[in-house]
Order: structure tokens, then sequence, then C-alpha cells
């Protein structure tokens, strides 16, 4: 079973933690500090997309 | 139409006569799964000594085969030529009107996590195995010997809740009926051999049931010594092959020894590896413990959300006998009751696909926890009916609009969003609760006397699966501050697990709302049961602080952002594309 490390907010007292989420796993989630039913799973931010490769200038053979 | 694999028995039970010629040529000896591997059988045998019909079969796997230089001795001696080495499985395809699960259990294995020394010392068995040595069938036909030396044990010790009560290996619950059995077996052993002393290591013994106290006091009185407290050690002296159990008796307080010559791992019982299949097949829900959830836990104790499937056994929660014998009956007669009907009366509260509006996108089809909606690409999705149970998250899912919940459907809740805001909406929390559970526990609230805010107006679904997310844009639209969604907890789901995709509707509202730049906390989740009144004023506190905290120029600005678009509809060929009011659809958001 493979597990991943995910971030959850909590959109009632805004708590953040973290928890091991298991593949495929089927859990009702609470928050740990007010124990509200309100938790937002916190995707990961994808990383800026990359321009057009740098131009390479090309050295001619000496 | 249920489709069954009658597996194949090389040996024709009409023909066979049970003369036993044929296994005492076999060749091959293997591990006797009846006799908890005690004992040999061979490739060709009876599976136990009661099995209906009596006749043998053979098991491929152990068969040497029909080859003349490998074997085929079994074929040669069988007079009335019953053995077929050809025969195949069978696919039987049956109709059906109702379907009783009673698939058993599985007993739970000590060699997982070696406990007690399992599989390190010959001395120490299972419950399981105690039964078939004391067994008068069993493998010493009844003479009970421990296995490291075949001679009969004086001291035996009992271990109560191996694989039961304990998180540690996934089994937090009782397997109810291993106290019971452990008291029989030292009955059993008292009038046996009066002479053998017993100890029975536990940490409650729950001799709850007609007689079940008279029984614990006889085992008492027969002499067997019950000590508090479960052993933290066992040591096997080599010579003597003797254990040593060290255990902290939690009724003296002291840290005690007993050395005994054999001991006996009370083992719980675990749903069937298989379990997952079925649940699958008949979509079941399970527990958290891994067991079939039944409709209801007092109101329907055989029924499954599945109609005309029933329960019975062990299958639905750990239960002696008496209580799956019982089951086994009502399970009969709920559904002997739905065959001699002749027609079934369904709900009224179901859903129904326009076949013009569909797009045969077949999004509704994979939401339905019922599998009742038939979908194939390209063609229009159709509701088998009596299947259909009515939670309505088809229709939530739905993006054109071709699917009406009777009773429940879009424009009856829009209506009711647009009145309960049209006045004052900046003093109102919307709360949508599911029938069940969430405005069942706003009535506990109430015929309790909790006091809680009054600005919540709870608007009622079948099930939070049914808040679609336009329901919600459109009470935010229409000015409300704060919107609560609730529902069953997880396991309580009468939809099965229709719930989740309450979760995965609100995940999306929730970045929906930050993209319009609404602040997401105004909309809000909750899980609350019938019996919650407590949490049902609890939440609705919370949810009033929080309406406290919404300003007018937020309302306002939620009511632009989220300003209704055109609805999605289907483009056909030579058919003009009509779309917004005017064409009579509903207004949806982007």
């Amino acid at each position: 079973m493979t597990a991943t490390l995910e971030t959850f907010r909590c959109m009632m007292c805004g708590h953040e933690y973290q928890e091991r989420v298991e593949k495929g796993e089927d859990k009702e989630r609470a928050c740990p500090k007010c124990r509200s039913n309100s938790i937002r799973h916190l995707k990961p931010q994808r990383p800026p997309e990359s321009g057009p490769p740098l131009a390479v200038e090309e050295k001619g053979h000496a | 139409m249920v489709k069954i694999r009658k597996k194949a028995r090389y040996v024709d039970p009409g023909a066979c006569n049970a003369c036993g010629e044929c296994a005492r040529v076999c060749p091959v000896a293997k591990p006797d799964e009846f006799q908890a591997g005690l004992s040999s059988r061979k490739a060709i045998y009876i599976p136990f000594p009661q099995a209906v019909p009596c006749s043998y079969i053979l098991k491929m796997d152990d068969c040497l085969g029909n080859n003349p230089i490998a074997c085929g001795k079994c074929a040669d001696v069988c007079e009335k030529k019953a053995i077929n080495f050809d025969d195949r499985d069978q696919i039987l395809t049956r109709e059906v009107g109702a379907i009783i699960v009673a698939i058993g259990l599985d007993v739970y294995d000590p060699t997982e996590t070696d406990e007690y020394g399992y599989t390190r010392f010959d001395n120490v068995i299972t419950s399981l195995e105690f039964e078939r040595l004391i067994c008068a069938a069993g493998p010493t036909e009844g003479h009970f010997v421990r296995p490291s030396d075949q001679r009969r044990p004086k001291r035996i010790g009992f271990i109560q809740c191996v694989g039961s009560r304990n998180p540690k290996v996934g089994r937090p619950y009782c397997s109810n009926i291993c106290c019971m059995n452990t008291i029989k077996d030292t009955l059993l052993l008292a009038d046996h051999y009066p002479d053998v002393e017993t100890v029975v290591f536990y940490q409650d013994i729950r001799a709850f049931g007609k007689s079940f106290e008279d029984m614990f006091q006889r085992s008492k009185e027969a002499g067997t010594r019950y000590v508090r407290g479960l052993p933290g050690d066992i040591e096997e002296d080599r010579e003597t092959r003797n254990l040593t159990v060290t255990v902290e008796n939690t009724t003296r307080g002291k840290l005690e020894r007993y050395e005994l010559d054999m001991v006996v791992l009370s083992v719980g019982v675990q749903p069937p590896q298989d379990m997952g299949k079925i649940s699958k097949m008949l979509t079941l829900p399970r527990t958290s413990d891994g067991f079939f959830m039944e409709s209801h836990p007092k109101l329907k104790p055989v029924d499954t959300p599945t109609r005309g499937v029933f329960l019975a056994g062990l299958c639905e929660g750990p239960k002696d006998i008496k209580d799956s014998v019982c089951q086994a009956g009502a399970a009969a007669s709920r559904s002997g009751a739905l065959l001699n009907a002749g027609a079934i009366r369904i709900e009224a509260i179901t859903s129904a696909i326009d076949e013009a509006a569909c797009s045969k996108c077949g999004l509704c089809a994979p939401v339905c926890p019922y599998g009742a909606i038939h979908w194939t690409k390209g063609q229009v999705a159709t509701v088998v009916q009596a299947a259909c149970a009515g939670c309505g998250s088809c229709g939530a899912a739905c993006q054109y609009g071709a699917i009406t919940m009777r009773h429940f459907t879009d424009d009856q809740l829009v209506a009711q969003v647009r009145a309960t805001l049209a006045e004052n909406p900046q003093d109102k929390v919307l709360v949508f609760a599911c029938n069940w559970c969430s405005y069942a526990g706003a009535d506990m609230a109430g015929i309790s006397r909790i006091v809680y805010p009054a600005t919540n107006r709870v608007i009622r679904t079948m099930c939070s699966a049914r808040v679609s997310e336009d329901l919600v844009l459109e009470a935010f639209h229409c000015g409300a501050p704060v919107v609560l969604v609730s529902g069953c907890h997880y396991a309580d789901c009468h939809y099965i697990n229709a719930n989740r995709q309450t979760v995965k509707r609100v995940q999306r509202l929730w970045d929906t709302l930050e993209k319009k730049g609404v602040r997401p906390e105004r909309l809000q989740l909750e899980w609350i049961s019938a019996a919650e009144g407590q949490k049902f004023a609890l939440v609705m506190n919370r949810m009033e602080a929080l309406r406290q905290t919404v300003t007018m120029e937020e309302m306002a600005h939620a009511r632009e952002a989220l300003k209704p678009k055109p609805k999605k509809t289907v483009k056909k060929k030579g058919v003009p594309v009509v779309s917004g009011e005017a064409a009579g659809t509903r207004e949806v958001f982007a």
C-alpha cells in the first residue's frame, strides 16, 4: 500500500496539518484541533511552467 | 440474473458410492484442512465426514494426473467408473429474486505476528486446533495429547483475546464468541480429564446471554482458575517442552509465573478474504471492522442497502451459533416475503432521466452507489427504478439537468433556497441537511431542549450527495453569508457511500469560491448523526459566529461574482441549440 504525506486545512479554525494518506483510503476526516469536518485537502502547488528553452550560442571551431 | 461457477469435482456424485478404494490407492498426502492440518488427506477425499453429497472429490492441484506413467490409480480401482479427469468448471445462470449473503468468517492467524510463540513452540496451539484434538472425529479420536510428545497434558493455559480487541493488529473489535468457547473447553476438559489443571488468562470475561453466566460459574466450580491479565512472555523448557508463562495478575497487582504443559490461544474472528469481491459485486457497504453493514442495526438487521440482498451469520459481524441461526431465519423470512409478494413496492423518491436532455456523457453512472444507472458509450443513460434508492447523487452530478429526482427536483430545491433567502439573507445561515442523520440530529437538539442560535434555515435533502454545486452557488448568489452542507458520518451513510460524493463536490466548491474571490470558509461541511443533538447545536453556534464575520461587501461581491450563466445543452444534428431561461431550462453557474 503506497502512502503520501498530504496537507489539510480546517476551514473552520484555519489549522493546517499534514497526514499520511494511503492510496484508496476511505476515511472520515476531522480537524485535530477543533474536530470540524470542514477539512480542505490542499493540493501541492504546480511549479511555474518553464518558458522556451534558452538559446545556446554555438561556438565555431577554432 | 446470477452467474454461478460450479467447480469441477472430477468425481460423478451420482455414481460414487464412497467406498474409499480410490483414497486407499492415492499416493499423495497433503495436510487436511478440516483437521486444521493436524492430520493428512489424499488428493481424492471427502472434505469432512458429514459432507453432502457423501461422495469423493479430486483436488486437481494436488493430483499427479491421469498420466498412466505418473498415476491414474484411483481411476483404475473405481468399479463405478465415477472418476472423470476431463471434468471442467461450469458456469450456471439462474434468475433469482433475492440473495442471502452468508459467507462466514476467517479465523485470526497468529503466525502473522508470532503471537505467544505460536510458530516457535509446538505446544502452543489455537482454539481451533484444540477443537480438532478433543473431537471424537478428530485426528486423535478425541484423545487429547500435546503435539510435541503425544502425551496427555496435565496443566493447560488458555490465553484470551488473541487477535481481538487489539488495534495494533488491526482488530479493535471483540470477537464475541471466544470467551464462551474457552469456558466450554474448560468444562470439556474437566469432564474428560478431571485431574487436568486449567488456567485462563483474560482481560474481561464476556459471558452475556442465556445460561452463559451459569456456565462460567460451573467452570470455576470445576476448578478452572481465572487470572485477570494477558501474558507478556512465554518461554519453553527445551528438555521437557513445558511452557513458562509470565503474566501480571491485575487483580492482585503481582507478577506471576505459571509452568504449563500446553497453551491454547483463543483466536478471534475476522472477515473472510473474499469479502471485498462480494462487496463490489453486490454493492454492499462495510463497517470500519471490515464486516458487511446492515441497513439499520435495530430496525433492519438482516437487510442491506442493496434491495433484495440479505445478510446472515458472521459476515455481518462476530456472533455465536444461536444468533447466526436467528439471523439466517430472519433473512430467509425476509427473502420469502419479497419473493411471495409478486410485485415490490418502491419508494416514489427515485431518479428519472430525460432522454432528450441527456448528453450521453455517462457522468451519472459512476456516482450511483447502487449501480442503478446503466450507461454505455454513445447511449442515453437509463435508471433501473427497482435498484434506485433515491440518494440523488446522480441528479447533482448531471451537468445538463437531464436527471430529475422525484420530490427533490432542482426546481423545488432552488425555489426553497430563493424563498429562504428572499428577505434579510444576511441574517441567515443556510443549512442543507440529509434526511436520515443531520436533519434527525436537528430534531434531537430540539426535543432535547438544547438552545442554539435561531438564525439557521434548514433545507432537507434525502442525502447530502443531492446538494449540487449549482445549489450552493445559488445560495451564495441569493446573499447567503454562510452555507453548511451536512450529512451522515462515513460509517452511517444510508446510501452506501454516497456522501463521499459530497466531499468531492465541497472540495471543488472551495476551489471555485476561491477562484471567484469569495472566502471559501463561508462554505462548511459537517457530519452529524441522528443522536448528535449536542453536536448540531455546537455546529450552529459556530456557524452563527462565522456569519457574524461576513461583511455586507463580501455578500455583495458573492452576488456579483456568482452570476448565473446559461445552462449546458445537448448539441444535436439538425436541431438548433437552445439555452437559457427562454428555452425553459434551468440556470446554472459557470
